[in-house]
């Protein structure tokens, strides 16, 4: 008997596909404190849904949908923004 | 007289509401942090009451420059008597209600402290019935215990219900949890996720037609492609779209001329009208057209929601010269104007980025330039068409200065990056991707029509005096005999050693030392001294004297090379001093742009004068 696939993983924001879904499990100490505020402000806080909707190449920043809301977030503060993904 | 304050987040139709309060015509685009000024103006329905607009933020808790102006501006309204404000109006976009709450929660609780009644405005109430869906307004204004109003900003639907309820009497709201809600981020997060919940729209407010347009807007090949169409379009504009417009202003002067100029007998008082009036503001007006054209064009993709998805695409460029996506559409403002650029920098949070945003910014090519631009390219660059017709020389060599000054200005930002101040706070790009809308073409009408209107106004009364003043001491004290022998042909002549080395005579150059009051001053002050010098010729245009007056093809680029570096608007420095708080910066930068413009244009007169 082989082990189940695991539902979800644990990644960041930045390495989202475009498409998924996930969860947010917090921040990484590296983000300044009034960022992380601001995120919080803005949706991306701790138990929230947030689903990666596009992922322009080379380097540009992504866009992530939470609520009825997109933001355009660069590498610097999408890494560090911590995710559980769901996976199918 | 009383005040009725409109606050609320970033891209919530503030301003559009604003204008349909007061009847004015702030400008308002589809990209977040637009108004970045608090702005007054008198409802309609009471003239004894003014309507303010604040710049929107998402928070009572700044954390830029721009969000700092607005919530200071707030907090000291609240300290006002009770009797001086009707109302606070909190505009939420109903399509997004959580993001708008938690910004209302706040301005609730500080409103309940003061005692000032509060409105909910719940705008973009059209789109939502549009697609079927519903915010439960009775639900929502019983459970904060505060009016909340169903209102369309674009369409004016629920605009009398808020001007009902300011002239009757509204309660003050009731403070919830005493200030801890306004104070704790997570429990008014809670607080507003709960609300949106159950009073918000229940569906999904995100087209896949968004979805769609942003996988081609920002495909990384066609993405691309699209971008710089887009931007090669804007500039091919300034020229096809405007030729026939400034045909006509051009017409219409030369007509007035021939009616007008006759009138007065032969003397000073005749030359003064043709060469001062007619020739000097005469030929600045014939370039107004384009900076209509050019404003309609910028606002069109601003309303569009493009502009937002540019800043995405620019960003990783952006970021090797050490500028963000963010510095683009302050830089981009700039090419309409560099004071409204320096304003739209505000929405950019690092303070780093900013500075050089605002280094960036003077070297656009602003329409300020657009008029020398126009006369020198009109002057040396044939009318002729390539590629089948598609595309016209005139607007491919206004794309070309166009982009070298954006490269100028890129090349710039890059060096101070490397070499200046590296301790400045740096944020990240987070930016909010806002729906895209048609635009509304009779509001960018209105706006590209005052644009307009307003540069008039701006370098219209500058032009006339410096005219008056040039024409003056080009007509005495020989009465128009000979320009050479005048005051200002003495004063040229002195300053001629200055110019000579990139092949200008000293007419040139006392336009160009007077057009550092403002730079469209140049076209003005040549129409006059040209007019002085062919009084006896009939009314021609200046392009034609400009071809005949002996410039070489390379004193024509050294010029266009100077205009494009050199940094010469007072207002722009004066702005710039204002937003960086000292004369340092435009100090600097005012010498630092003239010695490099100079040193660039006599570098270019050099190596083409050998080369055509």
């Amino acid at each position: 008997m082989t082990a189940a696939a695991p539902l979800h993983i644990t990644s960041d924001l930045w390495h989202m596909k475009k498409g998924q879904k996930g969860i947010i499990l917090g921040y990484t100490d590296n983000l300044a404190p009034a960022i992380q505020e601001r995120l919080a402000e803005l949706g991306y806080r701790p138990e929230a849904l947030v689903q990666c909707t596009v992922t322009p190449r080379l380097g540009a920043p992504k866009f992530y949908r939470t609520a009825n809301s997109i933001y355009s977030l660069e590498r610097d503060v999408a890494e560090h923004i911590k995710v559980e993904i769901q996976l199918g | 007289m009383k005040q009725l304050l409109l606050v609320g987040s970033p891209n919530s139709g503030k301003s559009l509401l604003f204008n349909e309060l007061t009847g004015l015509n702030q400008r308002v685009a589809n990209f977040p942090g637009i108004t970045v000024n608090t702005f007054a103006g008198v409802s309609k329905a009471d003239p004894n009451m003014d309507v303010v607009d604040y710049p929107g933020v998402y928070s009572l808790r700044h954390i830029s420059g721009e969000e700092e102006v607005a919530v200071k501006a707030f907090y000291s309204a609240l300290e006002k008597d009770q009797e001086e404000i009707a109302a606070v109006v909190c505009v939420l976009d109903a399509t997004r209600l959580e993001k708008g709450l938690f910004l209302a929660l706040q301005v609730l609780e500080n409103c309940a402290r003061v005692g000032f009644p509060v409105i909910l405005a719940a705008n973009m109430i059209d789109i939502l019935e549009r697609h079927k869906l519903s915010v439960d307004i009775k639900g929502l204004s019983r459970e904060l215990g505060v009016p909340v109003i169903g209102v369309s900003a674009r369409t004016g639907k629920g605009v009398d219900e808020i001007n009902r309820l300011i002239s009757g009497r509204i309660n003050p709201p009731k403070s919830e949890t005493g200030n801890l809600i306004a104070t704790d981020g997570g429990l008014l997060r809670a607080r507003a996720e709960h609300l949106a919940s159950t009073f918000g729209p229940q569906g999904d407010m995100l087209l896949v037609s968004h979805s769609r347009a942003d996988s081609l807007l920002l495909h990384p090949v066609l993405g691309g492609l699209s971008f710089v169409t887009i931007m090669y379009l804007l500039f091919q504009s300034i020229f096809s779209w405007a030729a026939p417009l400034m045909d006509a202003v051009e017409t219409g002067i030369l007509w007035l001329a021939e009616k007008v100029v006759p009138i007065f007998p032969a003397g000073w008082l005749h030359d003064f009208v043709a060469d001062a009036i007619f020739g000097g503001l005469g030929a600045f007006l014939v370039f107004v057209p384009q900076i209509f054209i050019l404003t309609f064009v910028v606002g069109l993709l601003e309303d569009s929601g493009y502009l937002a998805r540019a800043a995405v695409i620019c960003h990783r460029p952006l970021r090797m010269f050490g500028l963000t996506g963010k510095s683009f559409v302050p830089m981009l403002s700039g090419v309409a104007c560099a004071i409204p650029g320096i304003y739209a920098a505000r929405t950019i949070e690092s303070k780093r980025r900013r500075w050089l945003t605002y280094l960036a910014i003077p070297l656009m090519p602003c329409s300020a330039r657009l008029p020398v631009y126009g006369l020198l390219i009109a002057a040396f660059v044939p009318a002729d068409y390539i590629l089948g017709g598609y595309i016209g020389l005139q607007g491919l060599a206004m794309f070309a200065i166009y982009l070298f000054g954006i490269i100028a200005g890129l090349l710039v930002a890059a060096l101070m990056s490397s070499v200046g101040p590296k301790q400045m706070e740096d944020t990240p790009f987070v930016l909010e991707m806002p729906p895209y809308r048609l635009p509304g073409l009779k509001t960018l009408s209105i706006h590209a029509w005052s644009r307009g209107g307003d540069f008039i106004k701006r370098a219209g009364p500058v032009i006339f005096w410096v005219s008056l003043v040039i024409w003056s001491l080009g007509y005495f004290p020989n009465f128009g005999e000979n320009l050479g022998t005048s005051y200002l042909g003495r004063i040229g002549q002195w300053l001629e050693p200055v110019f000579s080395p990139i092949g200008l005579d000293w007419k040139y150059g006392v336009a160009i030392i007077v057009s550092f009051l403002a730079r469209e001053v140049f076209v003005g002050t040549l129409g006059t001294l040209y007019g002085i010098e062919g009084s006896e010729e009939n009314i021609v245009s200046l392009a034609d004297r400009v071809t005949s007056s002996g410039i070489t093809p390379a004193s024509g680029l050294a010029l266009v090379a100077f205009f494009m570096l050199a940094s010469q608007c007072i207002s722009t420095l004066a702005t710039l001093r204002r937003e960086t708080g000292s004369w340092k910066m435009p100090a600097q930068m005012f010498v630092g742009y003239g010695l490099m413009a100079y040193a660039a244009a006599w570098i270019i007169y050099t190596l083409t004068s050998r080369l055509l």
